[in-house]
């Protein structure tokens, strides 16, 4: 067990350096990123497992979720300006599960966490925490139910959207559309660009219902009713067999 | 010219005939003081709502219907992350058929009034190079006003929202304020009137740090030792490190200065 640390800009730095040079062998092994001139303790006398072992990015979420709360510490006390050390640390110390032992290696800000980019979502460890404390698990799933190392379509093309995360009840309307109930698992094809209906649609149609009817307060099935043909497919079929 | 459609119909409310409120002294409590809809075509029973919003954070609270309005609609952001960026938007809402039938455009935090009845007012005034001070007779005040130098670019914003602004300038207000009450005006916590600013505050100081450290004897023309006088000291830093540490604006505050 550790005692949670948040890197300073030099630790940030440091960390982004080592990413960067990670594909020269020489350069494999972590930094020493735990200490003084790199990183603080966490205000609060935290602990987390670095050893633990993740089955999914759920699994992730769900665990530090649990950490936060049997500390009273609430999301938005970790989430917002200026704690983009806590999860940059984070990312640090499971590095080796978020990435595969270094071999499913990623975009820089899904380890680097920089919320200025808007885009906390793809964001290995904040990612997850977020959706999984905003939705609870049974909502989650649907964006979370991937190895620790990879990062699903669901995650980039719904994520990033207030009024899809945001309302709960419109996470129904997805997982309605798009989960496997069979399989526990994202039916396949979702994001085939092709097909009627895909994911990437779901947002661009949700939008516009948005600006015409209060989809917050919307149960799911009416919102069902209001979307076009196109999403007919996926409201019957339990598995792809398109 | 710049045309427009309106294919849904949804009339647009003016943002003017809306007015959010903020309190400086409470963490992002909100008012929503005013709001007029009386010339829009609206149905009697449709629900009127305050969305708040930022990125994927999400609040609406219900403040009545068009012909039953709620006012004032206290709005508290304490559980939402981003506060400083917040969004806020009126939707009127049809409850039939659910759909929106008037929306203003969005209004942001840095555009609020502060809330004269708070218990420190805030104006904007031509202070020379000083950046702001406190006014115990200021107009028609009964109370101590806050004046920020009004010839500072985007002051009106910094004054809510920007961590540095937040960290050091109210910390010290606070500080100048119950020094002045206790040493200066002399009024102890223990008999002061809710009614006068100097009760209020004590109050509020109270409240922040309970009765912690509290002083038993007050400070007057028999009892003025240095004991005493540093008994008092020691509470009124008590006071401002409770609000210090109660502001979630110490990260962003840190990070910013962090070069």
């Amino acid at each position: 067990m550790k005692k949670i640390r948040i890197l300073n800009k030099e630790g940030i730095e440091e960390f982004k350096k080592y990413i960067n040079r990670l594909n020269d062998e020489n350069h494999r092994e972590l930094p020493e990123l735990d200490d003084k001139k790199y990183s603080n303790q966490y205000e609060k006398d935290i602990e987390i497992d670095e050893n633990k072992k993740f089955e999914s990015r759920l699994d992730l979420g769900a665990y530090l979720s649990e950490i936060f709360n049997s500390h009273n510490i609430k999301k938005n006390e970790v989430v917002g300006q200026g704690k983009e050390g806590l999860w940059t640390w984070l990312a640090y110390v499971w590095f080796d599960q978020i990435t595969n032992n270094k071999s499913n290696l990623g975009r820089l800000e899904r380890y680097i966490c920089d919320q200025r980019w808007h885009r906390y979502y793809v964001h290995m460890i904040l990612g997850a925490y977020y959706i999984y404390e905003s939705l609870g698990r049974e909502r989650a799933k649907l964006f979370l139910s991937t190895p620790p190392y990879v990062i699903h379509d669901l995650n980039d093309h719904l994520g990033c959207y207030q009024y899809i995360v945001g309302y709960p009840n419109i996470v129904d309307v997805a997982l309605r559309l798009y989960w496997d109930d069979k399989e526990n698992k994202p039916k396949s094809g979702i994001g085939n660009k092709n097909k009627p209906g895909n994911i990437r649609r779901f947002p661009n149609i949700i939008r516009q219902l948005h600006l015409n009817y209060d989809l917050y307060s919307m149960p799911p099935e009416k919102i069902l009713q209001l979307l076009p043909q196109e999403f007919d497919h996926w409201k019957k079929c339990e598995n792809n067999d398109a | 010219m710049k045309r427009s459609f309106n294919y849904t119909g949804r009339v647009n409310i003016d943002n003017n005939k809306i007015m959010f409120l903020y309190n400086p002294n409470a963490e992002y409590e909100i008012t929503l003081d005013k709001i007029d809809l009386s010339e829009y075509p609206l149905i009697d029973d449709s629900e009127v709502y305050a969305e708040i919003f930022y990125r994927n954070e999400y609040k609406r609270q219900k403040i009545g219907t068009v012909n039953n309005i709620a006012l004032p609609a206290f709005i508290s952001l304490k559980d939402l992350s981003y506060k400083e960026n917040l969004s806020f938007r009126i939707i009127v809402v049809n409850p039939t058929e659910q759909k929106i039938i008037g929306a203003t455009s969005i209004i942001k935090l840095a555009t609020f009034k502060i809330n004269e009845d708070a218990l420190l007012p805030l104006k904007y005034d031509d202070l020379g190079k000083v950046v702001w001070k406190i006014d115990y007779e200021h107009e028609n005040v009964d109370k101590p006003v806050l004046l920020i130098n009004k010839n500072i670019p985007g002051i009106e914003k910094i004054a809510v929202s920007d961590p540095a602004f937040i960290m050091t300038v109210y910390p010290a207000v606070l500080r100048e304020i119950l020094l002045r009450i206790i040493f200066i005006e002399k009024v102890n916590p223990k008999d002061a009137s809710s009614n006068d600013w100097r009760g209020q505050w004590h109050k509020y100081a109270i409240k922040l740090n309970k009765r912690e450290n509290l002083p038993e004897v007050f400070i007057d023309d028999e009892n003025y030792g240095d004991d005493i006088k540093e008994e008092w000291y020691e509470w009124i830093e008590c006071v401002v490190k409770k609000f210090c540490e109660m502001r979630n604006e110490w990260e962003s505050y840190i990070k910013s200065t962090d070069s």
